[in-house]
């Protein structure tokens, strides 16, 4: 079954077309790679598949459901969660703190409950608590969010994600800027979260290595269009994508 | 992690503190003292309200106008024989609907464009109440305002209006930290500190500024017809831009974390120009150097002294925990 289709997706900025008649899917339990070079349309495509940007033409499903063109607020309850490129934490909350917040979307409590019992608190904390363990959190809880490494800050925020319990996690560039202990310890992360939580992911990344060691299906972006798409073994010996990241002599050479 | 050993103290601190306030009136060397401690109840009340709608991440720079809006509707209803006690509620609900109306069309302003609009609220307030003299009385204002009166006992000399009003403030504080400790309130800290996030975590963050908005403007409405039906009068001037920059002078100088922020900023700058009066033509001077030094050594408020020396505590105790775990 497919998760997530995204049907001659579309958007443009003026005259700019970002992103130009994407169409792929997304199965239950894939973790899909999105690659292409700098500019290629690739956070874009996240930002209108995730409700931060409406889509100019064309359909997101998810699980069913049209969700193009809802706002990100509506598509996390539903069961799509992502994170962003830059660590999104909140650097003056602790950070069990910072979990916490991050379950109050899909808490059952809604916005006016929990004014006289601690009941709401206690379940967020211990929630946070099973994420921030699972992503090798847990001895920092009482730590504030800014204190953390900076690799330390990128696991907060996709533990931040966790929290709301989703079926389908986004991850904008989750190794950008890591050392290669760092990313190799969030591609394991990763990994353990797919096994424990069965949540289906899709990742943006420029860092091949993990791509190639996590992905069980790439998609390639340039120029807005998606240009090819297979296991990352075939994506990478596919001419036209050697030409895309490389040019057009590296294919010929 | 919270240190067991300062709970006991802080309930025994605030316990103290509000009861040297109810006790005032006894020791109070003369009226003028009281005077300004209910001035101060209805400042608290004002800087409340500012602080919650600070907590989701907004500046509202027309607080006074919503306490114009406040004091004249309850003015004008009580003035009709409705009873003081409930126009006073009536302002409040005024002042929230107008705030609910108008944040959701200026909410989705962002930042300075918040701000002005808001400001531009509070200007309009004070023209329309000089404009429609037939209602508001113009520049004159409103004069013989009836007093509250409470099952028949009437609060018409300062000892008596004191501890309606000291009520009042604690009542909205007690209220303003349920808000801070409630889902809700957690939802307004984490839009102003990443509305971004936040807003990816499911929270329609608009709506929840919106809610502080309507919250906040809507206590100051309340605060507006308290001072109102206090001092028996209300006019254009009683709350102008000036006032709505004094609430947030007090807000910062005070502290914008937490409800003890507020309390602070309004204890030291409600008696400060008093103090000052002695000093002659040099009061707003001093006033602004000490606001200016404030902003200069502590930029987060006078209460966040005492956060400090709190997370010194929370610091210690938690890397005592956890070196007591790693040691075998």
């Amino acid at each position: 079954m497919s998760m997530l289709e995204v049907d001659s997706l579309k958007r443009s900025f003026g005259g700019l077309v970002a992103v130009r008649d994407v169409s792929f899917a997304v199965n239950d339990g894939d973790f899909l790679g999105l690659i292409g070079p700098n500019g290629a349309g690739k956070t874009t495509l996240f930002n209108v598949i995730s409700g931060v940007l409406r889509p100019s033409a064309g359909t997101v499903r998810f699980m069913d459901r049209d969700i193009s063109g809802q706002p990100a607020n509506q598509t996390v309850r539903q069961g799509l969660s992502r994170t962003f490129q830059a660590a999104t934490i909140y650097p003056e909350a602790t950070v069990i703190e910072n979990v916490a917040r991050g379950t109050l979307g899909s808490s059952l409590t809604g916005l006016w409950g929990g004014f006289l019992s601690n009941k709401w608190r206690v379940a967020a904390e211990e929630k946070a608590l099973h994420v921030l363990d699972l992503l090798g959190l847990a001895r920092r809880v009482g730590l504030k969010a800014r204190e953390l490494s900076y690799g330390e800050q990128r696991r907060l925020g996709v533990a931040i994600a966790l929290a709301s319990e989703p079926r389908l996690l986004m991850l904008d560039e989750p190794v950008a800027g890591l050392n290669p202990e760092e990313a190799a310890e969030l591609a394991s992360v990763l990994r353990r979260v797919k096994a424990e939580r069965g949540v289906t992911m899709v990742m943006v990344e420029h860092h091949m290595r993990t791509v190639m060691g996590l992905c069980n299906r790439v998609v390639v972006l340039d120029h807005g269009t998606l240009i090819a798409q297979g296991t990352p073994a075939e994506v990478v010996s596919n001419p036209v994508v050697i030409e895309a990241y490389l040019g057009k002599e590296a294919v010929h050479a | 992690m919270k240190s067991p050993a300062i709970k006991p103290l802080h309930y025994a601190g605030v316990l103290v503190a509000v009861a040297l306030a109810a006790l005032l009136p006894w020791f109070a060397p003369n009226q003028f003292y009281i005077h300004l401690a209910t001035v101060g109840c209805i400042n608290l009340m004002l800087v409340l309200g500012l602080a919650i709608i600070a907590r989701a991440g907004q500046l509202s720079m027309g607080h006074g106008g919503f306490a114009l809006v406040g004091g004249y509707v309850s003015a004008l209803l009580s003035m009709k024989g409705w009873p003081p006690l409930l126009t006073l509620f009536i302002a409040g609900l005024a002042a929230a609907v107008i705030a609910a109306a108008l944040g959701w069309i200026i909410l989705r302003l962002r930042g300075v464009y918040f701000v002005l609009v808001a400001f531009a609220f509070s200007q309009i307030a004070v023209l329309l109440a000089l404009d429609m003299s037939s209602i508001t009385g113009g520049a004159n204002g409103l004069v013989g305002v009836p007093p509250i009166s409470i099952f028949g006992y009437v609060l018409r000399a300062k000892p008596q209006f004191y501890p309606f009003a000291l009520g009042c403030a604690l009542t909205t504080l007690a209220l303003t930290w349920l808000l801070y400790r409630s889902p809700l309130g957690t939802m307004m800290a984490a839009t102003a500190e990443n509305q971004r996030l936040t807003e990816s975590s499911g929270i329609d963050t608009h709506r929840v500024q919106v809610i502080a908005f309507t919250i906040g403007s809507g206590i100051a409405g309340f605060a507006g017809a308290l001072s109102t039906h206090y001092l028996r009068f209300i006019s254009p001037d009683s709350y102008t831009f000036w006032e709505s920059v004094s609430y947030l002078t007090m807000l910062v100088v005070g502290g914008r974390d937490g409800v003890l922020g507020p309390v602070v900023g309004v204890l030291v700058l409600t008696p400060l120009p008093e103090l000052l009066r002695s000093t002659e033509g040099l009061q707003h001077i001093i006033y602004g150097t000490v606001l200016v030094l404030c902003l200069m050594f502590v930029p987060n408020g006078l209460a966040s002294i005492v956060q400090m020396w709190r997370a010194r505590q929370r610091v210690t105790t938690t890397s005592a925990t956890l070196v007591a775990g790693e040691v075998p």
